[in-house]
């Protein structure tokens, strides 16, 4: 599928479930529908870019992407070390902690779709 | 002269004088929020016991002798998604409900260090992905001249604390129209400075190359005076420019300076938008009429009106932005993960942990953003989607540099409409950011702007429509010399004057009573 294909505009409940899986992000199924509308609304609205490309409206051969800002050399601190007085607190924000170092849940499982529905 | 009409500058003088202290002021503003809360909803949090600290030593430094800077005791709101040592920092999402910043933002510690009390954090909408302030997680906020409207987004809440009479001054961020629209729909002035200008340092990041940190103010001498003090170069934010501030204040009278007495725009080239011209369906009759009158004035004042055009920026800068920044957010946004801060869910996985604590903390609207901005990163989108977007906004930085050729100055409504009716357009996400389609474009090319008020809609209840001027990079002296001419026509922007306030305390007093658990001053 390439997204200027007309059916790029028409993100179904398992692709948007793939992209959310990408971005970690737990979808109920209640916002589906939501979702799915609303990447048939905005991709349509996106796909007119790359139409005003091949359409000659818009040369987006002879440019370059702006990807790094042109004006200045981006400033370089001095290279002195600075000491931070806030790890403590930082810490302190966690959710779970042990001595100096954040708590985490254990790192070896796959997610599992399963386990949201408890 | 009642102290919640008072300026900036007039404060600080008045605090430097004795005409009343930094606490009184500070008390003012807790008293006229404490009213006009249970209807505008404007603040997340009010820190009254930090406030009074720091408006005390204001006090006694005037009672030694010394002078606290030239925010001398002036209370100011910012908007939540700033930091402030001490003082909660949700960005109006539950995800950083609870979480509490160990440091001060750059612009907190330059307020600080001038004088200035920050007495609360504004609503706004949810990680400042909004058009209206309806999508923060806490409640939306009200339009203070109609309260069944909204009041623009995302920095909704500093925008109704300046035109509610709060405060004189607000911080708001800025990354596709934030402070501007809301300072037209509020009918006050919002200053979107050049990306650069101002450190960021301390502002939680929406998307990094758009994002810029201005004032609100109701007086343009208030906006220079706060531009003065927050523009500073900053080595803790690379983006951070090191070249040397102007002194914003010299741009105030041009007409002061020797034959400009009665033309003090003279020379200045301002400009209409071709496209514009050729779409009158593209603004509301009422904003039109405005953005007319106000460029009549500009003529008046002995600017001439030129021609200009940006077909690519007005046509293709919509789309562009909402890929952009939805990818840059899609990114930043990860690190919300429930392992340092904010909401946590109990899990027994990391990678539930993940899915669970960013599902149930984020609401719909940052939800598609980070769906939209995942999807156009993605493995065999990033071309078609991201990559054609950057080169758009490539275009569209050379077409203004081509349009700043014949102009100083380019003149477009702020939005298309006045402030539109809550729940409006909250179903629409697509209708929603047509509202941003005159304020994207200065975000994509990291231009300076300013909202100035340039009048009401007609009607029962009139709403002020905004007009923008766009100015080359660092021209800030240039918009805001333009704007205090124009003020000087218009008078100072007008506190909105909240007469369904009584109305609206009595309702609130029964809802107390009925136990409301709505979040409000707290």
């Amino acid at each position: 599928m390439t997204p200027r294909d007309s059916s790029a505009c028409a993100l179904d409940t398992k692709a948007v479930r793939h992209v959310a899986d990408l971005a970690r992000l737990r979808v109920e199924d209640e916002e589906m529908d939501g979702l799915v509308r609303h990447f048939g609304a905005i991709l349509e609205h996106f796909n007119v870019l790359s139409a005003a490309g091949k359409d000659g409206r818009l040369d987006l051969d002879a440019v370059d992407p702006f990807l790094f800002s042109d004006t200045e050399i981006p400033p370089a601190r001095e290279d002195v070390p600075i000491v931070s007085s806030v790890r403590g607190d930082v810490l302190g924000s966690a959710p779970q902690r042990k001595d100096s170092f954040f708590v985490v849940p254990r790192i070896l499982a796959q997610h599992d779709g399963e386990e949201f529905s408890s | 002269m009642s102290l919640c009409s008072l300026s900036a500058v007039e404060i600080a003088r008045g605090i430097r004088n004795r005409d009343f202290s930094a606490l009184e002021i500070l008390r003012s503003f807790y008293q006229r929020a404490e009213t006009l809360e249970p209807s505008l909803h404007a603040l997340l949090h009010c820190a009254p016991e930090i406030a009074e600290k720091h408006a005390a030593d204001v006090d006694a430094a005037v009672a030694r002798g010394e002078d606290p800077g030239p925010l001398a005791g002036v209370p100011v709101v910012l908007k939540d998604n700033m930091c402030v040592r001490g003082m909660p920092a949700t960005c109006a999402s539950r995800i950083l409900q609870g979480w509490i910043p160990p440091y001060d933002a750059t612009v907190t510690e330059l307020l600080e260090t001038s004088g200035a009390v920050v007495a609360a954090k504004g609503n706004m909408d949810e990680f400042a992905m909004g058009s209206s302030t309806e999508f923060s997680a806490f409640g939306p906020v009200s339009n203070p001249w109609d309260t069944e409207r909204v009041p623009g987004g995302s920095s909704g809440g500093s925008a109704v604390s300046v035109a509610a009479g709060y405060t004189p001054l607000a911080l708001g961020s800025d990354t596709g129209g934030s402070i501007r629209q809301p300072a037209s729909f509020c009918g006050i002035y919002g200053l979107k400075p050049t990306y650069g200008l101002v450190s960021r340092w301390g502002l939680v990041a929406f998307a990094s190359s758009l994002d810029q940190i201005g004032p609100f103010a109701r007086t343009v001498e208030d906006l220079a005076l706060s531009l003065s003090v927050i523009a500073r170069p900053d080595p803790r934010d690379a983006t951070s420019s090191r070249r040397e501030r102007p002194d914003y204040f010299e741009a105030l009278a041009p007409w002061k300076t020797p034959g400009r007495e009665n033309a003090p725009l003279s020379g200045k080239r301002i400009a209409v938008v071709k496209e514009l011209q050729n779409r009158k369906d593209a603004v509301s009759a009422e904003v039109e009429d405005v953005l007319q009158k106000t460029l009549a004035l500009c003529r008046e004042e002995g600017a001439e009106i030129v021609e200009i055009s940006l077909p690519v920026s007005l046509e293709f800068g919509l789309p562009c932005y909402y890929i952009l920044a939805p990818a840059e957010a899609s990114s930043n946004l990860a690190r919300f993960d429930g392992v340092r801060y904010g909401l946590s869910s109990d899990e027994k996985s990391l990678v539930n942990l993940y899915f669970k604590t960013r599902g149930s903390g984020f609401g719909s609207e940052v939800k598609r953003r980070i769906l939209t901005g995942t999807y156009v990163l993605s493995s065999g989108y990033y071309d078609a989607y991201y990559l054609t977007a950057q080169k758009v906004r490539q275009l569209m930085k050379r077409e203004f540099a081509a349009a700043f050729a014949g102009c100083d100055l380019i003149a477009l409504p702020t939005a298309p409409s006045p402030a539109f009716r809550k729940g409006e357009l909250v179903d629409d996400p697509i209708q929603m950011y047509l509202a941003d389609v005159f304020t994207l474009p200065v975000n994509l090319a990291g231009l300076p702007a300013l909202s100035l008020n340039g009048g009401f809609t007609s009607g029962e209840k009139p709403l002020p429509v905004g007009v923008q001027f766009i100015a080359p990079k660092w021209g800030e002296p240039e918009l805001l010399s333009t704007a205090a001419v124009l003020e000087k026509k218009l008078g100072k922007a007008k506190t909105a004057p909240c007469d369904w306030a009584e109305t609206s305390a009595e309702r609130a007093a029964n809802a107390k009573t009925a136990g409301s658990e709505r979040g409000g001053v707290r």
